[in-house]
Formats: C-alpha cells, sequence, structure tokens
C-alpha cells in the first residue's frame, strides 16, 4: 500500500497555545518523593489535544501515563510534586488553579473516567443520584434534574434507566459500572474526557461496547478524549493520534496511522512487534530485549538506548528533543532521519 | 487444506519420546461450587445456590501439543486448569493422566502421578514466598521430590535459571528484588524443576507489559519445543492463546462452546460466540478497522445459566430451538461447534 500524502495543518509541532487545540501541555514534570529522594516519573511532556479528537496516551507500566492525565486536574498522590510546565485548558493554565477552582473545572468542564468503577463508584448511593452529584450548582434551565440524569443514563446506553436509577453499583454488572461512571463524566457535558484504562478491568466483549461508546458520544458530542492505556490495539482502533511514553518522557506522537505503519522511533516499533498477530510457527515475537528502566534509575541520555538496537555513543549522553520527524508527527530518535524502516525490522 | 496435521508438526520437533494419543483426558467433568446466601434466605432455610464452574467436560490433550484454552472471566477456564493439575476434585467425570485417574490411589500414587502435572499462575509475586531467596524457591521441590542428589541442587538450581534466561546471581535475590517478568521466569523454572510432562499455565502473562510478555511467550515456545512438553495455555487473550496453541477450546459459562485446531477455530470459527469473541479483538493495526458488533448484552448469572445453549441470551442468531442443548457439529476434522446453526462462516 502506497503512503497517503501526509496532511499538513496549521498547528504541527508542538508548539504551545496552537491554535485550534483544546487542551495544550507544555514541558510537565512531575516527581514523587520517595524515602527522602526525588523521582523523575514526568520529565518534559507536551501534547495537543483538538477539539473532537480521541488522542491516545500509551506506554508500560512505570512509563507516567497515568501521572500526566492525573496531573492535569491535579489528581495527584501527596508525595507528587508538578515542577514544571503549563496546562492551557480554556484560556488558563490548570497547573495554577487553586483547589476551589479546580473543583469547578473537574467533572463539569473536565469529566473522568478511570480503570476500575468499582471503586470510583460511591458504594452507598443509588446510580441516579452520584450522577445528579456532577449537577450540583450546573443545573441548567428547562429539564429537572432527574430527567438529565435519565438522559446522560440514555446516552450511555444503560438498559431500562428509570428502573436502574435507584440501583446500587454492586447490583450492576462490570459493563454497566463503566455505564455508569461514564455517564457521571458526561452529564454536565465536559469539552473533554480523560479515560484512564477505562476498558482494563473489563473481558473483551465488554471492552468492545465500551469503546464503542466513547467513540460514539465523542463524535456526537464533539467532545475530545485523551485515552490512557497500555493496548496498542485500543489505540488503532479509537484515536486518530496519539503519543508514545518511555520512562516519563514522550518518544514518539502523531497520527496514528502514521505512527503504526511507520513507528519513527525504535521503542514504539518494538511495542508493535511484540504483539502477538498469529501462530510462533508463523513467525516469533521480536519483542524488545532487557526490562524497562526504574524510576531511581533511568539512564542518562536517551532512557530507551539500553534496550535499543540501533543506540550509537551520542545517544547515551545527548538527551534527545522530540523533533519533526514528518509532517505532525514527531520522534525522540538521535538516528530518526537514517533508521531502517522500522516496521519492517 | 487440512488442518488436522498441524499438531503432528509441532511433536516432530520435540527432542523427548512423545507418545502418541493423548496424554491427558477429561470424561464429563462437572465442578460446582456452592455460595453463600444472604442471612434473610438462611433463616429461611433456603439451600446455599450452586454455581456450576465446570459442565460436562470432555476433551483429550494430545502428547507434545499446546491446548489453549480461551473465554471470559467466569467460563470456568481457571477451574478446569486446577482440575488437571489436581487441585480439587470434579464432582462428576474423571480425569486421566496416561489412562490414570489423578483423583484415585494411593497418596504415594497421587504424589508421583502429580509431579508429572504442574503450573504457572498468573502472579507469581503470590505464589512464591517472599521470604524464601529464589534459589531456596527453585530447590524446595527439588528436594521434596528428590529430583537430583543432595549435592547436586545447588548446581540444578543454576541449571533451571540459565534455562529461564536468569544469570545465578538471581538465587541469592528475593522476589521483591525482581521485576513482574523475572518472577514469572522463576516460576516457570520451579514448575520445570521437577521435569513434568505437562505445564499447566493459567493467565502465566496476562499481568506482564507487552515487551516482556513477548519475551515470556517465547520462552515457553522454546522450553515446550526443547523439553517436548504438553501444555495447556488458559488465557482470556486470543492474541497470546493463537501465538502459542496447536488446539484450542472456547469455554463460556462453563462450557466448551467450540474446539479444533488453532487456525481452523481463528479463520472458520462456527460458533457465533468464537465469531463474537475474534470480532472484539482490537487490531493492532489502524487500516483494518475491527470492532463491529461484537455481541450485546452482558454475562448472565452463572448461578442461573440459561438453558440449552447457555450463549443464547446474547446471540444475534438465536431462535426457540436454541433452548434445546445444541449438538455437536463436525465443522472440520477435529474440529466441533456446540450450535444450532454452527457453520464455518468466518468472523
Amino acid at each position: 500500500m502506497t503512503a497517503a500524502p501526509a496532511t499538513i495543518e496549521a498547528n504541527a509541532g508542538a508548539k504551545g497555545d496552537a491554535v485550534g487545540s483544546i487542551l495544550s501541555v507544555q514541558g510537565l514534570a512531575v516527581a514523587y518523593r520517595r524515602g527522602g529522594r526525588a523521582l523523575d516519573v514526568v520529565n518534559g511532556v507536551s501534547f495537543d489535544v483538538r477539539p473532537g479528537e480521541i488522542f491516545g496516551l500509551v506506554g508500560e507500566s512505570g512509563s507516567g501515563k497515568s501521572t500526566v492525565i492525573r496531573s492535569l486536574i491535579q489528581l495527584l498522590p501527596a508525595n507528587a510534586d508538578i515542577g514544571g510546565g503549563t496546562v492551557s485548558f480554556a484560556g488558563r493554565d490548570l497547573l495554577r488553579l487553586r483547589e476551589r477552582e479546580m473543583r469547578q473545572v473537574r467533572g463539569r468542564d473536565i469529566g473522568m473516567v478511570f480503570q476500575d468503577p468499582l471503586n470510583s463508584l460511591n458504594p452507598v448511593m443509588t446510580v441516579g443520584a452520584q450522577i445528579g452529584e456532577t449537577l450540583r450548582g450546573a443545573e441548567g434551565p428547562g429539564q429537572s434534574r432527574r430527567e438529565r440524569i435519565l438522559a446522560a443514563m440514555r446516552l450511555v446506553h444503560i438498559p431500562d434507566p428509570e428502573r436502574l436509577y435507584g440501583a446500587y453499583p454492586h447490583e450492576l454488572s462490570g459493563g454497566l459500572r463503566q455505564r455508569v461512571a461514564i455517564a457521571i463524566a458526561l452529564v454536565a457535558s465536559p469539552k473533554l474526557l480523560l479515560a484512564d484504562e477505562p476498558t482494563t478491568a473489563l473481558d473483551v466483549t465488554i471492552q468492545d461496547q465500551i469503546l464503542k461508546l466513547l467513540m460514539e458520544l465523542s463524535g456526537r458530542l464533539g467532545m475530545s478524549v485523551i485515552l490512557v492505556t497500555h493496548d496498542l490495539g485500543v489505540v488503532a482502533q479509537t484515536c486518530q493520534r496519539v503519543a508514545v511514553l518511555y520512562a516519563g518522557r514522550i518518544v514518539e506522537s502523531g497520527p496514528v496511522e502514521r505512527v503504526f505503519a511507520k513507528p519513527a522511533h525504535p521503542y514504539t516499533a518494538g511495542l508493535l512487534q511484540s504483539i502477538p498477530r498469529g501462530p510462533a510457527s508463523e513467525g516469533r515475537l521480536k519483542g524488545i530485549g532487557g526490562t524497562p528502566p526504574s524510576l531511581d534509575s533511568i539512564p542518562a541520555g536517551c532512557p530507551f538506548h539500553p534496550r535499543c538496537a540501533f543506540a550509537i555513543e551520542a545517544c547515551r549522553t545527548g538527551r534527545p528533543p522530540l523533533a519533526m520527524h514528518e509532517a505532525n508527527h514527531l520522534t525522540a530518535c538521535l538516528r530518526h532521519g537514517e533508521l531502517p524502516d522500522l516496521a519492517h525490522v | 487444506m487440512s488442518d488436522a496435521t498441524t499438531p503432528d508438526a509441532t511433536m516432530s520437533d520435540a527432542k523427548t519420546s512423545s507418545r502418541p494419543g493423548p496424554i491427558i483426558e477429561l470424561d464429563g467433568v462437572v465442578k460446582a461450587y456452592r455460595l453463600s446466601r444472604p442471612l434473610g434466605a438462611m433463616l429461611a432455610f433456603q439451600p446455599r445456590p450452586m454455581l456450576q464452574a465446570v459442565s460436562e467436560v470432555s476433551l483429550a490433550i494430545e502428547t507434545g501439543e499446546t491446548f489453549g484454552l480461551v473465554g471470559e472471566s467466569g467460563c470456568g477456564k481457571s477451574t478446569l486448569g486446577r482440575l488437571i493439575v489436581g487441585l480439587g476434585a470434579p464432582d462428576r467425570g474423571r480425569i486421566t493422566f496416561r489412562d490414570q485417574d489423578i483423583y484415585l490411589g494411593s497418596r504415594r500414587e497421587l504424589r508421583a502421578l502429580r509431579r508429572q502435572i504442574q503450573m504457572v499462575f498468573q502472579d507469581p509475586y503470590a505464589s512464591l514466598n517472599p521470604r524464601m531467596t529464589i534459589g531456596q524457591a527453585i530447590a524446595e521441590p527439588l528436594r521434596v521430590h528428590g529430583v537430583v542428589p543432595a549435592g547436586e541442587v545447588t548446581a540444578e538450581v543454576d541449571r533451571l535459571l540459565a534455562q529461564v534466561g536468569l544469570s545465578a546471581g538471581y538465587a541469592q535475590r528475593y522476589p521483591f528484588e525482581l521485576s513482574g517478568g523475572q518472577r514469572q521466569r522463576v516460576a516457570i523454572a520451579r514448575a520445570l524443576s521437577v521435569r513434568p510432562a505437562v505445564l499447566v499455565a493459567d493467565e502465566a502473562v496476562s499481568g506482564l507489559d507487552v515487551s516482556i510478555q513477548a519475551q515470556v511467550l517465547n520462552l515457553l515456545v522454546e522450553l515446550r519445543d526443547r523439553l517436548g512438553l504438553t501444555m495447556v495455555f488458559i488465557s482470556h487473550d486470543l492474541g497470546v492463546v493463537e501465538y502459542l496453541s496447536t488446539r484450542i477450546a472456547v469455554m463460556y459459562l462453563g462450557r466448551i462452546l467450540e474446539l479444533g485446531p488453532a487456525s481452523a477455530v481463528f479463520r472458520r470459527a462456527g460458533h457465533p460466540y468464537t465469531q463474537a469473541l475474534i470480532r472484539a479483538i482490537p487490531a493492532p493495526d489502524p487500516a483494518r478497522k475491527t470492532m463491529r458488533e461484537a455481541v450485546s448484552g452482558d454475562l448472565p448469572s452463572p448461578v442461573n445459566p440459561p438453558s440449552g445453549c447457555v450463549f443464547r441470551t446474547r446471540c444475534p442468531k438465536a431462535q426457540d430451538i436454541c433452548a434445546t442443548m445444541p449438538p455437536r457439529v463436525t465443522l472440520g476434522q477435529g474440529h466441533w461447534a456446540a450450535c444450532h446453526f454452527a457453520n464455518a462462516s468466518g468472523p
């Protein structure tokens, strides 16, 4: 297949406050205090999210993907410090908001869905009451409160909403609970939804239903979604653009079609070559050698260099910047211009 | 095209004497658990509800093959795996290893027999004693079963570690010092220490990151081929099951709905549930949009499963007849699906 011509867009690159972005993250740095030391969990992360798009944030455990998404709305553990950066949203820097101001943003402007709906739902509150909590102070004219709650339940295709309005979370299946969690996130019509591994705890047939729902809602409501996941399949099927995180840094970002067809960072290529796509008798997985670094010993230079087949001396010392590879396609690999076709190595 | 020859192809790679024929057979195996009931039900002397985790499962695992057992949570695949290694007797039916019932015999006989069937679990952190070094953990079964003379235990531990790609230095470490992938390697080394004929792996790579998962999958392929192991590979992940397995059984609510050579099940799935499962896998390829109309609804209560075909409440093809027990429809050599409307149309 010949590659489609790269689309040139006005806001290419990682420049801040790009026109046409709903959220712009610049140079985000987060450290965890642990045993008297500061561990860099997120280091210089920058990306933009466009209106109506599903933006994937993908990485393995410890890559910092959940920390990134939680720092956007200041939902970090007590031992985390935001060391720098800006998060521009609706003309404000979210990192500088006080807790009282942040509470206005959370839920109303930015909705959130997490991995385990059983932990994020209140076990002693009915479904209807929990969905209604987000509406407090945000009730619009016209529709009654109950009507808005029922409308949110219908929006996420909860069957028989009149009956389940009074149900408790433990009475629902895992898939239904996640639908309730999404209804809570959406009832106040946010412009942006943060979804942190929303389908990881679900069976594959239920995951399929929830992902379709997120795609439908994003399209229908024109809502942007940041989808954090470890699953490249989920990214390929749902996202328009993706950023790949490794050891707290973005190592590659771009349109999903480009990144999957022509990965420009050896780590992305290694991830893609770790996914089984047929029997072992037809070809062994290439995978990636070694293990990801632990937070207290992130290698100097490119953090991926000890596991990289293409590493040269410069990779051990210089920290590669996230640089333009092709239009809209960025990579933090010093050698990106001289690498072979990584998808077929 | 005949898919039935694929198991033989892998068996010829095996070094050890693979006796032809089944190594493990299950015949009408049933396992139910009694659930607790609410206080009100208890006071009313209502019987405790029963959950039938495994219903009437009969199958034969061939020597040297890798038998994949796939299904979603609650389908009974882990219960079946535990029954095969001798953890918890079936309520009905029998399980044999080389024609010997693994639940009948003297303690001594059973111990010798069960040494032949070892298991690797999902979470190696939970299955390794945190206060034992890796070396002690691997040496323990060597001593208990007298696999090697006492003077050779240390050397054998080093050999087993090397076999799973870990240096001898790991013998002095504790489980908490290891990564998830390294711990799973240790669990595999420990399972293989008693030189079993069969390895049952229950979600053995499910907790691992994809790059580490690929390493462990390749290790399993390599060990299987080198040692001529028969494997039962249990997973919810169809991709990894396809990667390893020669044959696959698809489970749902305690029953096997489809069974056949891996390639046939993937390319010509006959049961609507298998077709839905395959459609629901998000393909890691944006140019190939999958995830179209997999299946609607939720899993019914396993305490009160539907009569007849257990999948009928979610099945797009369901008709009145599905309330009666579906027949096993043969779809090809060694390939069947339990469905009134089974056909070989792809997913």
